[in-house]
């Protein structure tokens, strides 16, 4: 399991120096995220494509029939051949995962999840944007949840941590402080 | 006393509370679940992560300790059922390590290693945590043993004694009595002013609950913590047990008292760590065990320790359980155990069936420190009890060849036999130190010598109990003065030829 993140990791640091070489940053990223999405769409056809039995050039004109359809580009069409042939392509929605965290860190952004008890108003959303993108020193890619369990006030994910200002964890924190 | 708390005064308290409380928020680092099984998880994330740290399961309201740190993910074991967690949920981490309420509170209850009651009665309201890991005591915080920790039992405390501040194994096969020698120590120390923690690990837990009943039946849980991490609990949890012990025994060492732990036993700890271990795919050394099982008990032993008077004073003793296969003490675990303590009780089969009871090897038994723990008295005695049974036990072996044995040899071998049969003692029946001095002066001094073997069992009962009813003085002298000066010797002497002079064989 573990083996997955740096399989990803790898496959992934390879593209995106290579697409940034190339100046074929913005092209690959969208190409993957259809591709991505098309395996969520189709959830044969990362299993179709790694399964041992099927011939590798069955495999390789399926990936230009691919191309044609989806108007790939021939650096994301190399890639997934060279996938195919390592054996590596059922970790196709992890090294995309992995190129976009690497694609956001080159153009200043970071991902950045919002827990609201209601939908944010476009006023909040702005400031939201506004101190946060000024505390990370990053453009924002916002995703908003609404979770009414949380009472009030927001819960932010960004980079692995949890900022975590709702009004249900205050009522805990004073809890665990009128106990003690 | 009539003291009524007006509604006004709580408010005005919770007020007081309420203005300093300033935290509005919490920021934690948070991962996912990868994977899960066999109450280990694998997290996602928490680069942070520092390796004990209690992490939290929200959605499942459980905590789990970070074992192994990666390059992508860290190792977690679950203090709890792993069937509820699933992959991708969300892990914090806590930036706490593992700790354990600790105190006054929880004397005479029987708790989990994670210091939640499992008795049923009511929660316990601790003041105090501990953090279950801690560094042993260095060298100069320390001083040697030289109080003794009286077990009650004639054998031991004549010729292995323990002294405060010790660690003494206790080894031996299935069934020959390591619980009883451990409880009958906890028995014994009433009164005396120190605090006992039995920690029972990997048993039945119809065997815990019997121990506590027992514990009950002579008045000792009114001294006595029970952490009970019973067959039925996850492999984590039973590896916590002893470190949770003995954080809840060394409340009592900081504040200069007395306490006493008992680990029964290491072998299923080593067992539920070699378990994780394996799970958490770290490489398996000598008997599949991993290569710090020495350290895991090691650090864990190395805690017990006499404080120097400047710290208090206070003193932790442990004593390890640990169970052989056939009687083997060279397989991994004993063989590290056994250079870790200050000495070994070591309990055998064939004299448990023989009838010698506690099984204790006296050959094959030693205690390292405890004998500059020994009052006077006893040295007095237990100096010609050890060196005559020596003689005895190789004469005795000399002897079944059937030959011609001279005088002496005869006398030596008769005085070993009744040696022997006084060193018996049943369960639950532990002696005081005046007591146990008295039973074997009459043995080491020959007054037994003419009694026939079978009687020697009434003889001790009688003369125990003359001693009580006619001559508590001599007992309160030895007890008092912890030694037998010559005019004590004179009065004895006489006590004893009285005695003889009624006793009826």
């Amino acid at each position: 399991m573990d083996d997955k993140f740096l399989i990803a990791e790898k496959y992934a640091q390879a593209l995106f120096s290579y697409a940034k070489d190339n100046n074929l940053i913005e092209e690959v990223m969208s190409d993957l995220l259809l591709l991505k999405e098309a395996s969520g769409l189709v959830p044969d056809f990362l299993r179709w494509m790694s399964v041992p039995i099927i011939p590798l050039e069955r495999k390789v004109e399926f990936v230009e029939e691919i191309k044609r359809a989806f108007g790939l580009s021939d650096a994301v069409e190399y890639f997934l051949r060279i996938l195919m042939e390592k054996k590596r392509i059922r970790f196709l929605p992890d090294i995309v995962e992995r190129f976009r965290i690497l694609y956001n860190t080159f153009h200043h952004r970071v991902d950045v999840r919002v827990v609201s008890a209601r939908a944010l108003s476009e006023s909040e959303r702005q400031l939201f944007l506004h101190i946060w993108g000024a505390y990370l020193k990053r453009w924002i890619n916002l995703v908003e949840e609404v979770d009414e369990d949380i009472l009030g006030g927001i819960k932010v994910y960004f980079r692995g941590y949890l900022y975590d200002a709702s009004l249900k964890k205050r009522l805990e924190l004073l809890k665990e402080e009128l106990v003690r | 006393m009539n003291v009524r708390i007006s509604p006004e005064e709580i408010s005005s308290v919770i007020r007081s509370r309420l203005e300093s409380f300033s935290k509005s928020y919490e920021l934690a680092q948070v991962g996912q679940v990868l994977e899960v099984g066999d109450g280990i998880a694998r997290i996602y994330g928490l680069e942070d992560a520092m390796a004990g740290e209690l992490v939290f399961f929200p959605k499942q309201n459980m905590y789990g300790m970070v074992l192994n740190l990666e390059e992508e993910s860290v190792g977690v074991c679950l203090f709890g059922d792993d069937s509820e967690v699933k992959e991708g949920d969300e892990v914090r981490c806590t930036g706490r390590i593992a700790e354990v309420p600790v105190g006054d509170a929880l004397i005479g209850r029987v708790v989990n290693p994670l210091g939640i009651p499992v008795d049923g009665k009511g929660e316990i309201k601790a003041d105090r945590f501990r953090p279950i890991e801690r560094i042993a005591p260095g060298v100069i915080e320390r001083q040697p043993v030289k109080e003794p920790l009286q077990t009650g039992i004639k054998a031991i405390d004549a010729m292995i004694p323990i002294g405060r501040g010790q660690r003494e194994l206790i080894i031996g096969d299935r069934q020959t009595g390591k619980t009883a020698i451990a409880l009958d120590t906890i028995i014994n120390q009433k009164g005396k002013g120190v605090v006992c923690v039995y920690v029972a690990i990997g048993q039945k837990n119809s065997t815990i609950a019997n121990i506590v009943k027992t514990l009950e039946r002579f008045g000792a849980m009114e001294y006595t913590i029970v952490v009970a991490a019973g067959a039925s609990e996850p492999a984590p949890l039973l590896y916590i047990a002893p470190y949770a012990g003995c954080a809840m025994a060394e409340e009592f060492l900081e504040t200069g008292r007395h306490a006493l732990i008992i680990y029964d036993d290491l072998t299923k700890h080593a067992q539920a760590y070699r378990e994780m271990s394996l799970l958490l795919r770290r490489p398996p050394g000598r008997e599949a065990y991993p290569g710090d099982i020495f350290y895991a008990h090691s650090r864990l032993l190395e805690r017990a320790c006499k404080y120097s008077d400047a710290k208090g004073g206070g003193s932790l003793t442990a004593l390890p359980i640990i169970e052989t296969q056939a009687g083997d003490v060279t397989t991994y675990i004993p063989t590290n155990v056994i250079s870790i303590t200050d000495g070994q009780i070591y309990l055998e089969t064939n004299l448990f069936y023989q009838g010698v009871r506690p099984a204790i090897n006296v050959g094959l038994s030693v205690s390292r420190v405890g004998g500059n723990a020994q009052v006077k008295a006893m040295k007095q005695v237990a100096g010609r009890l050890r060196l005559d049974l020596a003689q005895y036990r190789e004469m005795e072996a000399f002897a079944q060849f059937g030959t011609e044995l001279d005088k002496a040899t005869i006398a030596q071998l008769e005085r070993g036999r009744r040696l022997v049969e006084l060193l018996k003692q049943p369960q639950y029946q532990p002696l005081s130190m005046p007591e146990e001095v008295m039973v074997l002066y009459v043995g080491v001094n020959g007054y037994l010598d003419d009694i026939p073997l079978d009687r020697v069992k009434r003889f001790e009962e009688e003369w125990l109990s003359t001693l009580r009813s006619e001559y508590p003085h001599i007992l309160e002298e030895i007890e008092k003065a912890k030694e037998i000066s010559p005019e004590l010797e004179e009065k004895i002497k006489k006590a004893i030829e009285k005695f003889k002079e009624r006793f009826q064989v």
